[in-house]
């Protein structure tokens, strides 16, 4: 699981484009939207693009979003719960 | 039909690795792809704004365009944000991104990141979004900068009393071939201003591409 956050902290800041952040600054708890890492929705859909392409999990009840995306641990938990 | 109480207040141009604001040149690049050019530009204009990392090439060349221009001017401070106008236009559109969305597609892969930059009029909306602008904007598109057209355009929008000021210009990029002219348009008293006219618009226009 450790392995599984590093490669998607990793992962984020490359699909995102978030090039004045590295990796290792995202805390596992930390919000990722609004506040936080201050992401906002077309990031979101970033991220589905990349769980489908990186884990070929696909996203079936878009209202699972904000659960799911809300920080590093709750997208590694996903992750591990639906990946293939 | 002239209006003779504008005057062009500032300018600014980025093309062939350089920049310059107001005749004066701020930055001489030595960068091979626009990419570094932007990214060091970015970082010569000393701004915090991380949302520019995400935006396509083109509207990293207006925002850096309307950046320099407006450097030190906190534009939506000093004017009612609902009358200050964006008037811009080029000949690419944003056929760069464009084709960026389609190769990508054409792989099986559809970056919304990318598909939100397939429309020229975008950056108006950077430029309105980073400097508090809610005012009237618009984009044309034509094979040559239409300067008179353009010209009689504003001047028609202040003549109605829409603006108080206007950025105006040309932004075109496409692939590694970039080239853009924004300019600041606003009501004057002071005569020794620059009038604006399409004939200072063409003159410094020409004077700034030709380096």
């Amino acid at each position: 699981m450790d392995d599984l956050k590093v490669l998607l902290k990793k992962q984020i800041v490359e699909q995102l484009n978030l090039k004045e952040i590295k990796p290792e600054d995202i805390g596992d708890d930390q919000q990722l939207f609004v506040e936080g890492l201050g992401l906002d929705s077309i990031d979101v859909l970033e991220l589905i693009v990349l769980l489908q392409q990186e884990y070929g999990i696909k996203l079936a009840n878009a209202e699972e979003g904000p659960k799911i995306f809300q920080s590093i641990n709750t997208i590694a938990a996903f992750i591990e719960a639906n990946r293939k | 039909m002239p209006n003779s109480s504008l005057a062009i207040s500032h300018f600014c141009s980025i093309n062939n690795n350089t920049i310059s604001k107001d005749s004066q040149l701020l930055l001489n690049s030595k960068a091979s792809l626009f990419q570094q050019f932007s990214d060091e530009a970015y970082r010569f204009c000393k701004v915090n704004y991380p949302k520019f990392h995400k935006m396509d090439n083109l509207s990293k060349l207006a925002f850096l365009s309307s950046e320099f221009l407006l450097q030190e001017f906190p534009i939506s401070k000093n004017y009612n944000p609902y009358r200050i106008g964006v008037i811009l236009s080029n000949k690419s559109a944003s056929l760069d991104t464009d084709h960026k969305y389609f190769n990508m597609v054409k792989k099986g892969v559809a970056s919304p990141a990318v598909f939100v930059y397939s429309l020229p009029s975008i950056m108006l909306g950077e430029i309105c979004i980073r400097n508090g602008i809610k005012g009237e904007n618009t984009f044309f598109i034509s094979d040559t900068y239409a300067i008179q057209e353009q010209v009689d355009y504003i001047n028609n929008l202040f003549t109605s009393n829409v603006f108080d000021i206007c950025i105006g210009g040309w932004v075109e990029l496409i692939g590694e071939t970039y080239e853009s002219f924004l300019f600041l348009v606003e009501k004057s008293t002071n005569n020794s201003n620059l009038a604006f006219t399409s004939e200072n618009i063409k003159k410094i226009y020409q004077d700034s591409i030709n380096g």
